[in-house]
């Protein structure tokens, strides 16, 4: 399983102890080096400044420390964050002169306010910076979740595109339409010429570089037209057939492949399977809230509670939730008295 | 004289068959066309034709089913159109086919083939049949439609949960719902995808993208947490091995 992702601690600098250390002794420095009245006072600095950078840096790591109990976001959150820098600066400041009266560089329990004065700002310039940083890093994972999401989708897209024109084609469709063609040509040669350039009109739908993602609903409706008429000829009497547009849908965009896709599956696993046959009824209408309504009917075998490896329904589903959300859906019922009738419905944009 | 029957559900290109055999073997009688698998072995029973021409996809009973039931005691030609899984096999199994388009050449040679070979046994094509009536089942499982009242679902696989086995039957779990389907355990098993689906009791299969963590009960089991279920689902120690490096 993936491995989790720590979050960050939202430290600036690199995260680096080592440059809050060094933010701590130059700013302490700076202090002290501003209090100084003369050369011989500064030369003792290095001494002094063992104190405030010990409480400094002991002040930083009780705020980054202290960060991580605090409530994630809010008024609350802000109030505790003041509240840790005031308290990790008492700390600093306690513990700067008790290392001071340890090393007995300076007697004096004195100039409190001014000591926490100058502990407070630096806890309180990290826990600022933190805090932004950990905004910025979050708008930043929010932005590279959002990229995932949409390049996730569009890999999904173009999967589902390339399952598409690999179910469209079958060979066994192609080489029986072929086979059908020839015999018809020697019987019935226009017969045989509208069968191919019906078989024409479905290639050329079908092949990759042609095809977009959308099309109208007067092209998938001709370019079903073609595909039943082919296999009206296969399979002779078997098959009947009615393809209806409500004529206000028919310049409807509509993608590619959906209709025709249904129509193979009537065929394929309603009507195909049955030695007499059935029929597959085509609408194109509008639904009852103004949508797109795709209804291919059929009255074949049925759709048995089955398990299935078959692309088409899948794939339709998957490109309508792609391209359009939650607006748009497929679903499957039983037809009376038998068969199967799948209905999409989406959004009805014109082009 | 030899007889034939001809199996093919495309009207047009049963009668080219039959027009070719005619034009290049007269003396051979079609004694039977039939349109389905299922009128196809009415006829079989009926006129025990020497030779079968069986189509491979028909309604009712496919080519390979007609030619195990009823083949043993005819000579079969086998017609398919662009079938690399059977022709590979009739090619291995040295067994007579035709593709179509028909070929003038080829169906030439398959009736030269015949007339040699009629008054012989025919060949036994048990063995190969039996490989055929085995679909390759590579393809792992994307979809499970159930019945929801008059409305089919359709569910697929990312969207189940998981799967548990209810006596003979296993119920489909997804995240709001809960579907019977009546298929075993054992049948549902190899037709699954098994980077995705892993077994982690006898009874129960998860999709291992539902699942949440990992942790380990009171009593000692693994159990999973899922993203959109409540219940646990409890890994049996056989099965443990499945999580041992997370």
């Amino acid at each position: 399983m993936k491995c989790l992702q720590r979050p960050s601690l939202g430290i600036p600098l690199g995260e680096s102890w080592l440059g809050v250390a060094a933010l701590c002794l130059l700013v302490q420095s700076a202090a002290v080096l501003s209090t100084a009245s003369n050369l011989g006072e500064a030369l003792e600095l290095p001494f002094d400044v063992i104190g405030p950078f010990t409480g400094a840096l002991i002040s930083v790591s009780a705020v980054v420390a202290g960060r991580g109990t605090l409530p994630t976001r809010g008024l609350r959150r802000w109030a505790m964050l003041a509240v840790l820098v005031v308290v990790s600066a008492l700390i600093g400041a306690v513990a700067s002169d008790g290392v001071e009266s340890a090393l007995r560089l300076r007697s004096e329990f004195g100039a409190w306010k001014s000591r926490l004065a100058s502990m407070i700002a630096l806890p309180a310039l990290i826990a600022v910076l933190a805090e932004f940083q950990q905004r910025r890093e979050a708008a930043r994972a929010a932005l590279h979740d959002e990229h995932a999401r949409v390049t996730a989708l569009q890999g999904q897209m173009a999967e589902a595109q390339l399952q598409l024109l690999q179910a469209q084609i079958e060979p066994h469709f192609l080489f029986n339409s072929l086979a059908n063609i020839r015999r018809l040509s020697s019987l019935d040669s226009e017969a045989g010429a509208v069968l191919l350039s019906n078989l024409l009109r479905v290639l050329e739908s079908a092949l990759p570089l042609m095809r977009g993602d959308e099309s109208t609903v007067a092209k998938e409706t001709e370019l079903t037209r073609a595909f039943l008429a082919i296999h009206q000829v296969r399979m002779g009497r078997r098959l009947t057939y009615s393809l209806r547009v409500v004529p206000e849908t028919s310049d409807a965009r509509l993608p590619t492949m959906m209709l025709l896709t249904l129509v193979e599956n009537a065929l394929k696993h309603g009507i195909g399977p049955l030695p007499e046959g059935g029929r597959i009824d085509v609408l194109v209408q509008r639904s009852g809230d103004g949508r797109l309504n795709v209804v291919v009917t059929d009255n074949g075998g049925g759709l048995k509670p089955a398990i299935g490896h078959g692309v088409g329904l899948a794939n339709i589903r998957a490109r309508l939730r792609s391209m359009f959300g939650d607006s748009a859906s497929l679903s499957l019922y039983l037809n009376e008295p038998r068969g199967v009738m799948a209905s999409i419905v989406l959004p009805e944009r014109h082009a | 004289m030899p007889t034939a029957l001809i199996a093919e559900d495309e009207p047009l290109l049963a009668s080219e068959l039959r027009d070719g055999l005619t034009r290049l073997w007269p003396e051979l009688s079609i004694c039977a066309m039939a349109s389905d698998g299922h009128a196809a072995l009415n006829e079989i029973q009926a006129r025990r034709p020497d030779i079968l021409f069986l189509d491979v996809q028909m309604p009712g009973l496919t080519g390979i089913e007609v030619a195990r039931i009823a083949g043993a005691r005819a000579h079969v030609v086998f017609i398919t159109a662009f079938d690399q899984y059977a022709i590979e096999a009739f090619e291995q199994g040295a067994v007579d086919y035709l593709l179509k388009p028909l070929d003038a050449g080829r169906l030439a040679r398959a009736v030269h083939r015949l007339r040699d070979r009629i008054s012989q046994v025919p060949a036994d094509l048990t063995h190969l049949l039996s490989r055929l009536q085995r679909e390759p089942t590579a393809e792992p499982l994307r979809w499970i439609t159930v019945l929801s009242g008059r409305e089919v679902r359709l569910i697929t696989v990312d969207e189940i949960c998981y799967f548990r086995a209810e006596n003979k039957y296993v119920s489909v779990v997804t995240a709001d719902n809960e579907s019977l389907i009546t298929t075993s355990m054992s049948e549902l098993l190899p037709r699954l995808d098994r980077q995705l689906f892993w077994q982690i009791h006898r009874n129960a299969v998860v999709n291992i993208n539902a699942v949440h963590s990992v942790r380990r009960s009171v009593s000692g089991h693994l159990e999973l947490r899922l993203k959109k279920r409540s219940e646990l689902l409890r890994v049996s120690s056989a099965n443990a091995h499945l999580f041992k490096h997370m």
